[in-house]
């Protein structure tokens, strides 16, 4: 099962994602696995990270810091993958993936086979500026990403300033 | 009662109050004053920041109050950490106000939907 969160920067998205994937633990005996993609570069990337630790803590997940790889070993958890827009910029800006849409896209239907998986995405597709061409190519392709993954959700949600738009499915 | 409306830019928030929830020019500005419609929260949050703005807004959520905000962040990260934390800055706060709120209306080309 795939349940996908999206929305713009500050947008309570993550908040929303991990109540999703508490909620669906909750149900399952797998373990409750949180998927860390981003990879930190300077003090602004460590207090991100931390705070987004403080707002988990206690929830139990198990942290997996997976920036270039998701791990697919797990079977029967729920795993939040935090976020697919990192997971592609590493893909296509560090490691240098010659197809990362494929690479990503194999990694998460391995992981959907055998547990529930909560993608948290990113809006970045409506401030009409203008790029160049690797950036272009980025936001494309994290677009085709986004909709091949709603097409194989059953709930896809986007985060309004924390509040739930649930554009495919029911909220659980 | 507290209505938030929010919005990409230029999508006729302002319009949308005025047509929908009977607000005359005289009542809307973009400021704390003794209007009734405060539009374009995003510059009041650039300018003081967000949590000056949730302070100021808290002596107003006691009577009827009308919010209007673009919605910002749904682009690429910026490169400028001031441009990155001023969006954040705007998520936080509107995220804060939305809780408060008996209404949110998200107008998107003229079309209001109510999310909450």
């Amino acid at each position: 099962m795939i349940c996908v969160f999206s929305g713009g920067s500050g947008s309570g998205k993550s908040e929303l994602a991990e109540k999703c994937a508490i909620r669906l633990a909750e149900s399952r005996k797998g373990g409750l696995y949180y998927y860390a993609t981003m990879r930190v570069w300077d003090k602004e990337g460590e207090r991100r990270v931390e705070k987004h630790r403080r707002q988990r803590a206690g929830r139990g997940f198990v942290t997996v810091e997976c920036p270039s790889y998701l791990d697919t070993e797990p079977s029967g958890g729920v795993i939040l993958l935090e976020c697919l827009s990192n997971r592609l910029a590493n893909a296509m800006f560090c490691d240098r993936d010659e197809d990362p849409a494929g690479v990503i896209l194999g990694e998460v239907k391995a992981l959907a086979e055998k547990n529930s998986v909560v993608i948290v995405t990113n809006e970045v597709f409506s401030d009409g500026a203008e790029y160049d061409a690797e950036t272009e190519r980025y936001i494309d392709i994290l677009g085709r990403l986004n909709c091949e993954l709603c097409r194989m959700a059953e709930l896809v949600v986007e985060s309004v300033y924390g509040i739930p738009v649930v554009h495919k499915g029911e909220l659980v | 009662m507290i209505v938030l409306v929010i919005g990409g830019r230029a999508q006729g928030k302002t319009e949308y109050i005025r047509r929908e929830l009977n607000v005359t020019d005289e009542e809307i500005a973009c400021a704390f004053g003794e209007n009734k419609a405060i539009v374009h929260l995003e510059k009041l949050i650039r300018e003081r920041g967000g949590e000056a703005v949730l302070r100021e807004l808290e002596n107003r959520f006691s009577h009827d109050c009308i919010l209007c905000c673009d919605e910002v962040g749904m682009g690429i990260v910026p490169m400028e950490k001031s441009e990155r934390d001023y969006r954040d800055d705007v998520g936080r706060t509107l995220c804060a106000i939305a809780k408060r709120a008996d209404r949110v209306i998200r107008v998107f080309a003229g079309i209001g939907q109510r999310i909450k």
